[in-house]
C-alpha cells in the first residue's frame, strides 16, 4: 500500500508539472497579447506598445519568461494580474466562494433529483414514468445552458416578475444578516435552477443504466430465488452497487468547479471564477490564466489521487 | 401508480405555490426599497466589465471611462456630440505663433479631501505622464516642451510645434487632472494606493469597487457646479447583452448604452423606457494595404469601392440604425466633412467597366481579380458585413475571401504585423479632424495600410497651425478630396447605437450637448 501511495503521488506531481508547461506554452503562443487591452482599442502607437512590453517583460524570449514565472510560482506566489494589477491569488480567492456556492448547491440538487429519477425509471422500466423521465432528460440534454438561462430569466423575471434578473445581490439595497442571506438565495434560484436542469440528464442516465445493469446480475436472480423481498434486495444489494459510478461522476465534476459554469455565470452576471477565466482569456491576462489553470490541474490531480486511494481501499486487488 | 402520480403533481403544485409566495414577498420588498432610505435617489448604469484601474491616466480603459468622468475633471471635456466644452478651464487662448496655449482655470474647485485644485496639479499631472512612456498620452505629450504656471489658476503649455488639435485631445482619454498632494509620494501611479481609493475633484466620490459586481459612487456635496441631483451612482457589471436588456426592462438597471440592434424595436415599444440614438464619428471602414502589389492599382480599389452596397449593409445588418457613410471624414462633424468628394455610389456595371477599362481580363469563372482576402474580427456585425461585401464583389468579378479572427488575434495580425490585404475596422475619427492625419498620414501609428501622399500630409499639417475653423475646414475638405481620388480606405456605415434609460430619469449624458460631459451624471435627476 505504501509503495502504491508513493507511486500515485509521484504520477500526480508529474501530471501537474506537464500540465503547467503545456498551459504556459499554449497561453503564450496564442495570437494576441495583454498589451492590446492595456493600450485600448483606439491606439496603435508602437512606442507605447514597446514601453508596455518592456514593463511586463513580454519582449523577453519565452524560455526566460517561463523560468521567471516558475521561480515565483515555486514560492507559492501566483503573480500579479497584468490587466488589473492585483495579486492573482486574491482575485481567485475573492471569487471562489460565489462559484462554490453555485456549483455545490446545483451539484447536490441535480445529483439527488437525477439519481432519484434514474432509479425510479429503472425500476419502472418501460412504463409511462420511464418514458416521461427519459423524454424529459433528452430534451434537457439537448438545450444549450446559456439559452435555457435566458429563457428562465424571461419567464420568471420579465413575464412573471417574481425573481431577480442578474447578479448575486440586489444592487439597490445593501442588506446585512438574514436579509442578505435571503437576498442571495433569491438571486441563486435561477442560476441554480438552470444548472440543475442541465445536469439532471447526466445523473439520470448513469443511475438508470447502472441500476438496470445491477438488477440483471446473476446474484440478484439468486437472491430473488431465495424469496427475499424486493425492497430488501433493492436497498441492500442493488442500490449500494449501483450508486458507485454516480459518486465518481460527482467527484470528478467537482474537480472542474472553477471553470465549469462560466457560461451560466456570464448569463446571470454571477461574480464567480468562471467569468474571471473567460475575461482573462479575452484580455490575454497571462498570470491570471496560468494561475487558474495551475489551481485546476492541482485540484484535478488531488481528486484523482483521492479517488484512486479510496478505490484501493475498497478493492484490495487494485495495486499497480 | 395513480397515487404516486398524484403525489408528484401535488409536490410540483406545492413548489409552484412556494415560488409565487416568494415572488409576492419580493414585490413588496422592491416597493419598500424604493421608498426607504429617505427617498435616496440612486441611478444604476450597466457596465460591461471591470475597470482596470482607478488611476484614470495610466491606461485608455473603456470600462473605467464612464466612471472616472464622474470622479475627476479635465481641462476640457467632450460632450454628447463629441465636441470640446470647458471643464476645469473656463476659457483658453492660442498665441499668435501657435506655440503657447494658455488655459484659465476655475478658482472654486476642491479635491474630495477639501484641498484646492490649482495649476500646480495640472503641471504635475502632465509632467508625470510625459515622463512615463507606458502611460497612454505620453507619446502625444512629447509635443509639449514645457508647462508653466504663472499663477494658481493659469496654465501655459509651451509647444514644440503648433498643434491646435492638442486641445481636443486633452478632453478625451487619460488626461484627467490628479491631486499632486496625494500622488506625489514616490510611488508610480499604477501601484499607488490612491489608484484603489481615488480622490478626484468630480461630481461624485468613490465608495467601493466589488470586482465582477459593481462600482459605487456617492454625490460630492461640495461640487463646484452644485451638488449632483442623484445621491448614489452605481455601475453594475453585466457581461451579457441579453441579460442587460432584461435587467433594464425589469427596472433593475436604469441606463443601458448601445442597445443590441435586435432589441431596439422591443424597447422602443416599452413606455417605461426612453430610447435615444447616439451617433459617433467612428465609421466602420475597409482599409487597403497600400504595400500590396495587387492593391496598389487605384482602379481596382475604385472598382471595389463601387461594388459595395452600403444601403443593403445598413438595412440587413444594422436594422437601418447605422446609416451609410460616403464621406471621407464622418458626416456627423458637419464643419469639417466634405459631402462633395465622396466614395462612389453602388453600381456593379460601373465596377465591371472600371476593371475592363483598366485592362483586367475575365478568367473562365468570370473573375477579373482573384485571391483577395479581408481580415475582420468577430462580433459587432463585422463578419456578416464582410460576407455581404464579398457577395456583391463577386458579382463585379472580384473574388474576396472573408477571414474572421478573435479580436486580439486580429489585432496581432493586422495592427502589429501589418499582415493583411484588406481589413475592416471601426475607431474614433475625433475628437478633432486631425484624426484624419493620425489615421492616414505618412508613417503615423494609426495608418495601418501605410498610405502615403505628400500633398495630403501637407494639408493636414497646415490645418493644425490655424485657429480659424473656416480656414481649417477648407484644408480638411481638400485633404478629403485627395482621399476620394486615391481611395486608401472605404467608409461603409457611420457607427450609431441607441442608448436606453428608465423614462423616469431626465438630463442624461445624451441630453448634454454643449452642457455636460459624454458620460457625466451631475445633472441627472428623477422627473417630478
Amino acid at each position: 500500500m505504501k509503495r502504491y501511495l508513493f507511486k500515485r503521488l509521484l504520477t500526480g506531481l508529474l501530471t501537474i508539472v506537464i500540465a503547467f508547461v503545456i498551459n504556459f506554452l499554449i497561453i503564450n503562443l496564442a495570437p494576441g497579447d495583454p498589451i492590446k487591452t492595456l493600450m485600448g482599442k483606439e491606439s496603435d502607437d508602437p512606442v507605447l506598445r514597446a514601453a508596455l512590453e518592456e514593463k511586463y517583460g513580454l519582449n523577453k524570449p519565452l524560455h526566460i519568461q517561463f523560468f521567471s514565472y516558475l521561480k515565483t510560482a515555486m514560492r507559492g506566489d501566483l503573480g500579479i494580474s497584468i490587466i488589473y494589477n492585483r495579486p492573482v491569488a486574491d482575485m481567485i480567492a475573492e471569487k471562489l466562494p460565489a462559484t462554490i456556492l453555485l456549483v455545490l448547491t446545483s451539484g447536490v440538487l441535480s445529483l439527488i433529483i437525477g439519481t432519484a429519477m434514474g432509479i425510479v425509471a429503472a425500476r419502472k422500466e418501460g412504463t409511462f414514468i420511464d418514458v416521461l423521465f427519459s423524454g424529459f432528460s433528452y430534451i434537457l440534454n439537448s438545450m444549450p445552458s446559456f439559452w435555457l438561462g435566458l429563457m428562465l430569466i424571461i419567464i420568471f423575471s420579465t413575464v412573471l416578475n417574481i425573481l431577480p434578473t442578474y447578479g448575486m445581490t440586489d444592487a439597490r439595497a445593501s442588506y446585512t444578516g438574514m436579509a442578505y442571506v435571503l437576498d442571495v438565495i433569491k438571486h441563486m434560484i435561477l442560476p441554480v435552477g438552470t444548472l440543475v436542469l442541465i445536469e439532471i440528464p447526466m445523473y439520470y442516465r448513469i443511475a438508470k443504466s447502472s441500476v438496470l445493469q445491477v438488477t440483471n446480475e446473476d446474484y440478484i436472480l439468486t437472491l430473488r430465488a431465495t424469496g427475499m423481498s424486493e425492497k430488501k434486495i433493492f436497498n441492500k444489494y442493488i442500490f449500494r452497487n449501483a450508486i458507485l459510478p454516480t459518486v465518481t461522476i460527482f467527484g470528478i465534476s467537482l474537480a472542474y468547479l472553477i471553470t465549469g459554469v462560466s457560461l451560466i455565470e456570464t448569463v446571470f452576471a454571477w461574480p464567480g471564477t468562471g467569468r474571471l477565466v473567460l475575461t482573462a482569456i479575452n484580455q490575454r491576462d497571462y498570470p491570471t490564466l496560468i494561475g487558474i489553470y495551475l489551481i485546476m490541474s492541482v485540484s484535478i490531480a488531488v481528486v484523482m489521487i483521492v479517488v484512486d486511494i479510496v478505490y484501493a481501499i475498497l478493492d484490495p486487488r487494485i495495486r499497480y | 401508480m395513480k397515487r404516486k402520480l398524484f403525489l408528484l403533481v401535488s409536490i410540483l403544485t406545492l413548489i409552484a405555490v412556494f415560488a409565487v409566495g416568494c415572488g409576492g414577498n419580493k414585490d413588496q420588498a422592491t416597493g419598500g426599497n424604493e421608498n426607504s432610505g429617505g427617498g435616496e435617489k440612486t441611478l444604476i448604469v450597466r457596465l460591461i466589465g471591470d475597470p482596470m484601474s482607478f488611476n484614470p491616466d495610466t491606461l485608455a480603459d473603456d470600462n473605467a471611462y464612464p466612471i472616472v468622468q464622474n470622479l475627476f475633471n479635465r481641462l476640457v471635456k467632450l460632450d454628447a456630440s463629441k465636441q470640446v466644452i470647458p471643464d476645469l478651464a473656463t476659457d483658453w487662448e492660442v498665441s499668435e505663433d501657435g506655440l503657447a496655449i494658455t488655459f484659465h482655470l476655475r478658482d472654486d474647485v476642491h479635491w474630495h479631501d477639501g484641498e484646492k485644485v490649482t495649476s500646480k496639479d495640472v503641471k504635475y499631472t502632465f509632467d508625470y505622464i510625459k515622463g512615463n512612456p507606458t502611460y497612454y498620452m505620453s507619446t502625444r505629450l512629447q509635443l509639449v516642451d514645457s508647462i508653466e504656471t504663472p499663477d494658481d489658476y493659469t496654465v501655459v503649455f509651451n509647444m514644440v510645434q503648433p498643434d491646435v488639435s492638442f486641445i481636443a485631445d486633452l478632453g478625451w482619454y487619460a488626461t484627467f487632472i490628479l491631486p499632486e498632494h496625494i500622488y506625489n509620494n514616490g510611488q508610480p501611479w499604477e501601484d499607488n494606493p490612491a489608484a484603489k481609493q481615488p480622490i478626484g475633484s468630480g461630481p461624485f466620490k468613490f465608495v467601493e469597487h466589488k470586482q465582477g459586481e459593481s462600482v459605487t459612487l456617492v454625490a460630492n456635496d461640495d461640487y463646484h457646479e452644485g451638488r449632483p441631483k442623484l445621491d448614489k451612482l452605481i455601475f453594475s457589471i453585466i457581461p451579457d447583452e441579453s441579460t442587460a436588456v432584461q435587467a433594464l426592462v425589469n427596472g433593475e438597471i436604469d441606463v443601458l448604452e448601445a442597445v443590441p440592434a435586435a432589441n431596439v424595436d422591443e424597447l422602443m415599444a416599452n413606455p417605461n423606457i426612453r430610447m435615444e440614438i447616439n451617433e459617433y464619428p467612428s465609421p466602420m471602414r475597409i482599409i487597403f494595404n497600400m504595400d500590396n502589389e495587387t492593391l496598389k492599382d487605384v482602379n481596382l480599389r475604385r472598382a471595389i469601392a463601387t461594388a459595395i452596397n452600403r444601403e443593403e449593409i445598413s438595412e440587413k445588418i444594422f436594422n437601418g440604425i447605422q446609416k451609410p457613410e460616403y464621406n471621407y471624414y464622418p458626416s456627423l462633424i458637419e464643419w469639417a466633412t466634405n459631402s462633395e468628394d465622396t466614395a462612389p455610389k453602388f453600381n456593379i456595371e460601373e465596377a465591371r467597366r472600371i476593371l475592363e477599362e483598366a485592362g483586367y481580363v475575365q478568367d473562365a469563372d468570370g473573375f477579373y481579380v482573384r485571391g483577395l482576402t479581408i481580415d475582420v474580427f468577430e462580433g459587432y456585425g463585422y463578419p456578416d458585413t464582410a460576407k455581404l461585401i464579398a457577395a456583391t464583389l463577386a458579382q463585379a468579378g472580384i473574388e474576396l475571401t472573408v477571414q474572421v479572427h478573435e479580436y486580439n488575434a486580429w489585432d496581432q495580425k493586422v495592427a502589429v504585423q501589418r499582415d493583411f490585404m484588406l481589413e475592416m475596422q471601426g475607431g474614433f475619427m475625433g475628437p478633432d479632424p486631425h484624426a484624419l492625419y493620425k489615421r492616414l498620414g505618412t508613417g503615423q501609428a494609426g495608418n495601418l495600410g501605410n498610405y502615403s501622399n505628400a500633398e495630403f500630409d501637407e494639408l493636414c499639417l497646415k490645418a493644425i497651425t490655424i485657429g480659424d475653423m473656416k480656414e481649417r475646414a477648407k484644408l480638411y475638405k481638400q485633404a478629403q478630396a485627395i482621399l476620394a481620388e486615391e481611395i486608401p480606405y472605404i467608409p461603409l456605415v457611420a457607427y450609431a447605437a441607441y442608448d436606453a434609460n428608465n423614462a423616469k430619469f431626465i438630463n442624461l449624458p445624451i441630453d448634454g450637448t454643449g452642457k455636460w460631459g459624454w458620460a457625466e451624471y451631475t445633472f441627472t435627476d428623477i422627473a417630478e
